[in-house]
């Protein structure tokens, strides 16, 4: 990836924090720029401005230092110059000193020159003359200690009376007057004189050596002048060597000033070159820092103006780079939440770029994704809670309207003294047949008056004052209007509203009532069964034992003359017989339920029957102080009944009523037409209907409410068992009404009791009394009869009551031998015993009978009362039933009805 | 930043960390603190090393003073221009040959307050002027050539123009007029002689020397002429030597002055008589390329020529960098002159922990003084107080065959003269 692109993607995958940062960062850095730059250029242009003072006080000072030099130069070859001329005294104070004075200025003008070049912040190539100046400073020295040493040797050389010149023309003079007598001699000092005079005017050696070798000369020719005495020839000598040795000084002061010349000529040229160079540096100096100021300036301005170009570039860049990154983006970012929120959920922020608003945008994005899901949702959700909600409150409402239970809803008013319905379910207005209309906004003292000894009332005042919800059991309300059971569930809503769930519990009541009453029946039932079990299996046996005590005597009463002092006993030993015939009939009763069949009877003919039975009288005669009166409805409806038990029950109660009165007392029997309504019919436990019913009242003792709840019960008396009574007399009672469909309704107090039993009317006509038939009527005409019975006795008593009545007896002692018999005879009629031990029973005979003999005719004798075994012999095909024991009237009606259908 | 995601914060704090953990760990050397007894110079790294050369570089003298510079360089070169890790700089002035134009040269040169030495001078004349400017600016001094005994010790005592911090490697020319005294006297039998100088402290020194060694051989000095430089008039001091009867003129010059002695006595009557005898500043091809035959029969007294393959191998170099023989060999200690010095610079330099190079003055000189048995290729060299480090051995050398050049008169040694002798 090139650098650019690479740079540019750098650029796009800048944080914002980055981002701003580096924009902030660019914009501090320039204006740190600028003011930096303002700063150094103010630095930079003060500088130099003092760089200019500084070059122009250094080239000042070099100036100067350079004039100085000169003027010091010029003043020392002034001396040289003018000192042959003005005298040396002169020339020394009027140049040698200057000049000295000069320098000295020089030398301190250039040491100020170094201390301020040091000082300064000059350029580097001024600088670096401080060589130079150390130079010019070694120099300026040099040249003032070489000008006084120069000096020094012009006043050796030239000074007045002692110089070394005038020491040579003094001695020259000397020798001229020694050799002015001697022509040779003067003509060589003369040219020796004349050398040295060339000498000092040109000042070369050679001339000096010239007059050198001419003074040689003089001295040969003065040895080879004999003229010449040796004194003066001395002397001569003497003064050439004295001019000699000041020559030779001369030349050596000559040559030491010529070095000094010289030296001041190399002098001249290190510090002509160095002040040319120090001059020039300093105007360089000078011209530098104002081009350096113009420079500056310019490029000042410049770089000012680049730099605002720049910063406004780089403004311009960043603000765009900002808004194009940051703040278009915010915008749009903003915008898209606005849209947002505005509720356009289809909206996406733009996620371009890998900063912190594209992560914001994606973020967004993620977030309106999952808002938009969260809606979809709840839209849905709401949408199926609302359904749900209404679904609820449709089900809510179904449960509330539907609900069975009545639902009332009340508001306390009155300081929660009294109720007003706010709202109630369909079950209240049926419950208590009133409209919604009549119901809400009204007080319930006012629709239910009865409401406070009903017990509600304080149950809703007690809910609504403690808030805990409450039962109110069932109970019987009752108004003008209104009537019922009900139970109550009361409880209290947040909203302060009591809420009465009820249930008209009227008919379940009924229900009830009806299975207690089964219950009651039930437990009767099983037990009369385990009575009748017992009862049963004696009765059977009883019976049987009766059959002999029942049947042999009427055989013998029919066999015995009437006279006969046998009769009585007989007769007893019969009645006895009959007597417990009677009461293992109760017993039967009692445990298997009346097995007679019924047939519509009037009740008053029964009563009647009764009051003129001599059971009846025999009681009145036992209870003669009691009056037994009977009240009976004329217009009494008829009814279906067993009128033998019904019988019995009128004289079991009589027979109660009579031994419940000490004393003298009154038993009314009396009867009446009623018609139960539904209410009337529930609360007793049986149908709606009109009843016929029986009452029998006396005015004992009464009975105990304790043993009011036992007296229907089997074997449960005050009376000495044995004594008086069975125990069974009250259970016959119950047993035959309820048998019948009716009830017994018992009122007791003090005053006496009141027993009413109320029995369903039949539109049944009555059949007329059957008259008895004779014995004679019968009689049969020898049909055979086969007698099948398990009990030898029967056996034998039927035989004997078969052949009385004008039957063919053939007795068998089973079921199996009774078909073996039939297997190879015919019969008429079959005498069947039903239960039979061992061996098949009576059904089970007869329907192997029928197999071999489908059209038998059979008559069915049982010790019991008419079981399923015997109705289903019965529906095979057998005619009659017999009860045993039976008399022989009973069983030749019996033989009769069956071989005549 | 993120991330830390890393901050500037952090940045910073391990910076500072490092900064006091580096502060606290690394060892302060000292700073070097000048204890000389004169300075210290201090050369910053990638400052050069500055090294005043002054030699004769304009007039006839010339070729003496580019010979020194030429040996100077070779000496720059075997250390590839570099010295303790600096650039050597060398800076060259003319001195003229004059004590003056040494005064003034060396004060270019000691303008320079980095100037850590001098390297020459040639003439002993510009030494006198310069070893004072030098000495008294605390510098170090040191010549490849230079033999007035002025500059350091005549006969075993400080000489008036002795400087302290002058030093060098030519032989103190004391005795050269001894051994040109001797060579006069003994082989030649000369018992008159006359001197010819020119002033110059050199010429004055080994005049000087000859005349008291003739002297003290029982010879007699007729004539003792002075001549200025620059002169080129010799006639009337050659017919004062004439006139002084002398067997023998000895005459150390320089050149044009020499040239002019001798060439203007070639055509002095009587003079055919007179032996010649000139000194070691003429022992130069230049020389005996002006004088040519005139110079025939001239004796020299000048150092022995160093031999051997170090000279051989330096003489090979020259010829290579210079792409000439050399014109006298007096290069050979110039190249020791300079070599001992930068040997003195790194025994005297103490470099800093920043890298610059500290150089006591006093340091350097001390150094250099106490040089002993320094291996040179002109011979081995030790320093003593006086500023002499070479063994001065000498050479009557007798221009036989101006064509053979400077080699036919090295080659031609008539005698040697040895102060170990």
């Amino acid at each position: 990836m090139n650098p650019w692109k690479y740079f540019l993607r750098f650029l796009e995958e800048m944080s914002i924090t980055v981002r701003f940062g580096l924009g902030i960062g660019l914009l501090l850095l320039l204006f740190v720029t600028v003011s930096a730059f303002s700063y150094l250029s103010m630095e930079f242009v003060t500088t130099v401005q003092n760089s200019i003072e500084t070059s122009t006080e250094i080239q000042r000072l070099v100036l100067e230092m350079d004039r100085g030099m000169e003027k010091a130069r010029r003043l020392h070859g002034d001396f040289f110059l003018h000192y042959p001329e003005i005298g040396l005294e002169k020339a020394h104070e009027q140049y040698a000193q200057p000049a000295v004075r000069q320098i000295a200025h020089v030398i301190s003008v250039s040491n100020e020159l170094k201390n301020l070049i040091d000082a300064s912040k000059v350029t580097e190539p001024l600088r670096k003359t401080r060589v130079d100046l150390n130079l010019f400073l070694s120099s300026a020295k040099r040249f003032a200690e070489k000008s006084i040493q120069s000096v020094e040797l012009v006043t050796e050389l030239a000074a007045p009376r002692t110089g070394l010149e005038v020491q040579l023309d003094n001695q020259y003079a000397a020798l001229q007057i020694e050799t002015s007598n001697y022509d040779s001699l003067s003509r060589l000092y003369s040219e020796m004189r004349s050398f040295s005079q060339d000498y000092r005017i040109s000042r070369k050696r050679f001339l000096m050596q010239s007059a050198f070798n001419t003074a040689f000369k003089l001295r040969k020719e003065l040895d080879n002048s004999p003229a010449v005495g040796a004194v003066q020839s001395q002397r001569i000598n003497a003064l050439i060597d004295r001019c000699m040795a000041t020559a030779h000084k001369i030349l050596d002061v000559d040559v030491a000033i010529k070095a000094i010349f010289n030296d001041f000529a190399l002098q001249a040229e290190a510090v002509d070159a160095v002040s040319k160079t120090l001059v020039h540096l300093a105007g360089e100096e000078v011209s530098q820092a104002r081009e350096s100021i113009l420079h500056a300036h310019r490029l000042s301005l410049l770089l000012m103006a680049g730099i605002t170009l720049a910063g406004l570039t780089a403004a311009l860049i960043i603000a765009r780079a900002l808004n194009s990154r940051i703040t278009q983006r915010v915008v749009n970012l903003t915008g898209t939440a606005e849209a947002f929120r505005k509720g356009n959920l289809d909206v996406y922020a733009s996620e371009d770029g890998n900063d912190e608003l594209s992560l914001l945008a994606h973020t967004f994005n993620v977030m309106a994704e999952h808002i938009r899901e969260l809606i979809d949702n709840l839209e849905m959700k709401v949408a199926e809670r609302t359904r749900e909600l209404s679904e609820s409150e449709r089900r809510f409402r179904q449960l509330f309207e539907h609900s069975s239970s009545g639902v009332a809803v009340y508001e306390a008013v009155e300081g929660g003294n009294d109720f007003v319905f706010k709202d109630i379910n369909k079950a209240v207005g049926t419950i208590e047949d009133l409209d919604r209309s009549q119901l809400v906004g009204r007080k319930i003292t006012e629709v239910f008056p009865a409401v406070a000894e009903f017990g509600l009332l304080d149950v809703l005042r007690r809910v609504l004052r403690t808030g805990q919800s409450a039962c109110h059991p069932v109970s019987y309300y009752s108004d003008d209007r209104v009537e019922g059971w009900r139970e109550y569930s009361v409880y209290k809503l947040p909203s302060g509203e009591i809420v009465a769930v009820y249930d008209d519990l009227t008919a379940w009541k009924q229900a009830e009532i009806e299975r207690k009453a089964m219950e009651a029946k039930l437990q009767r039932a099983q037990k009369m069964e385990s009575i009748g079990l017992l009862a049963g299996g004696v009765a059977h046996d009883l019976n049987n034992i009766l059959s002999g005590i029942v049947g042999y005597p009427e055989l013998l009463l029919m066999q015995i003359p009437k006279d006969s002092e046998l009769q009585k006993p007989i007769r007893a030993i019969r009645e006895s017989g009959q007597r417990a015939v009677a009461v293992v009939a109760d017993l039967l009763t009692v445990a298997r339920g009346v097995a007679c069949a019924k047939e519509p009877a009037r009740l008053n003919r029964l009563v009647k029957e009764y009051l003129a039975s001599p059971e009846h009288h025999k009681l009145k005669s036992l209870h003669a102080h009691i009056d037994c009166t009977a009240r009976l409805d004329p217009h009494l409806q008829n009814i279906h009944c067993s009128p033998v038990h019904v019988g019995k029950c009128i004289m079991n109660l009589v027979t109660n009523a009579m031994e419940a009165i000490e004393g003298p007392g009154r038993v009314v029997i009396s009867t009446q037409n009623r018609i139960l309504d539904e209410k009337t019919a529930l609360k007793h436990g049986i149908s709606a209907g009109e009843y016929a019913i029986l009452t029998v009242t006396d005015n004992g003792k009464g009975i105990s409410e304790k043993d009011l709840e036992h007296i229907f019960e089997p074997f449960y008396t005050k009376k000495i068992m044995g004594i008086s009574g069975t125990g069974l007399g009250l259970a016959v009672v119950w047993n035959s009404v309820l048998d019948h469909g009716g009830t017994v309704l018992v009122e007791s107090s003090a005053k006496g009791t009141s027993f009413a039993l109320y029995f369903p009317v039949s539109e049944k006509a009555v059949a007329p009394k059957e008259i008895n038939p004779g014995i004679e009527e019968l009689l049969g005409g020898g049909e055979k009869i086969l007698v099948v019975d398990d009990e030898p006795l029967q056996r034998d008593i039927a035989s004997r009551m078969l052949t009385v009545l004008g039957y063919v007896c053939k007795c068998v002692d089973s079921g199996e031998n009774a078909v073996a018999y039939l297997l190879e005879n015919r019969v008429d009629m079959v005498l069947l015993d039903m239960l039979m031990d061992p061996g098949i029973n009576g059904r089970q005979t007869y329907e192997r009978i029928l197999r071999i003999r489908p059209d038998q005719k059979a008559v069915i004798a049982s010790g019991f009362s008419e079981s399923e075994e015997v109705k289903m012999a019965q529906r095979l095909g057998a005619g009659g039933f017999i009860k045993k024991p039976y008399s022989v009237q009973e069983l030749g009606r019996a033989l009769k009805q069956g071989l005549d259908r | 930043m993120p991330k830390i995601k890393p901050n500037i914060f952090y940045g910073i704090g391990v910076f500072l960390f490092a900064v006091c953990l580096s502060a606290g760990c690394e060892k302060q050397k000292p700073r070097f603190q000048c204890s000389d007894s004169i300075a210290c110079i201090d050369v910053a790294p990638g400052e050069p090393l500055k090294i005043g050369v002054l030699q004769a570089l304009s007039g006839n003298v010339a070729p003496l003073g580019l010979e020194q510079i030429r040996g100077i360089d070779l000496a720059v070169d075997k250390r590839q221009g570099k010295l303790l890790g600096h650039s050597i700089l060398l800076q060259t002035e003319d001195a003229g040959c004059t004590g003056e134009g040494g005064a003034n040269a060396a004060l270019k040169i000691i303008a320079d307050p980095q100037t850590v030495a001098i390297l020459g001078t040639t003439c002993s004349g510009e030494a006198a002027g310069a070893s004072k400017v030098m000495s008294d600016a605390g510098l170090t001094m040191i010549s490849g050539n230079n033999s007035a005994p002025y500059l350091t010790a005549i006969a075993g005592k400080r000489a008036p123009n002795w400087q302290p911090g002058y030093f060098r490697t030519a032989p103190n020319e004391e005795a050269s007029g001894k051994a040109a005294a001797d060579y006069a006297f003994y082989k030649l039998g000369v018992r008159k002689a006359a001197t010819l100088n020119d002033g110059d402290i050199y010429s004055r020194g080994l005049t000087e020397g000859f005349e008291q060694a003739f002297r003290k051989f029982g010879g007699e000095i007729v004539l003792s002429a002075l001549i200025s430089k620059g002169d080129t008039e010799m006639q009337p001091v050659l017919t004062a030597v004439m006139n002084s009867g002398t067997q023998l003129l000895f005459f150390p010059l320089f050149q044009p002055e020499g040239n002019q002695v001798l060439l203007q006595s070639r055509k002095t009557a009587g003079f055919e008589n007179i032996i010649l005898m000139s000194d070691g500043a003429l022992i130069e091809s230049s020389f005996i390329e002006a004088v040519k035959d005139q110079g025939k029969g001239l004796y020299f007294v000048g150092p022995s020529r160093p031999g051997g393959p170090e000279v051989d191998a330096l003489a090979k170099d020259y010829a290579v960098k210079f792409n000439t023989s050399p014109a006298a060999s007096y290069y050979l200690s110039a190249f020791d002159a300079a070599d001992l010095l930068m040997q003195a610079l790194e025994k005297a330099a103490v470099a800093d922990s920043d890298g610059t190079l500290h150089i006591g003055r006093q340091a350097l000189r001390n150094a250099l003084y106490a040089t002993r048995g320094y291996k040179g290729v002109s011979g081995t060299l030790t320093c003593d107080e006086f500023g002499d480090c070479a063994v001065p051995v000498f050479n009557i050398l007798r221009l036989d065959e101006p064509a053979a050049g400077l080699e036919g008169l090295q080659s031609n040694v008539m005698f040697t003269y040895s102060c170990e002798k």
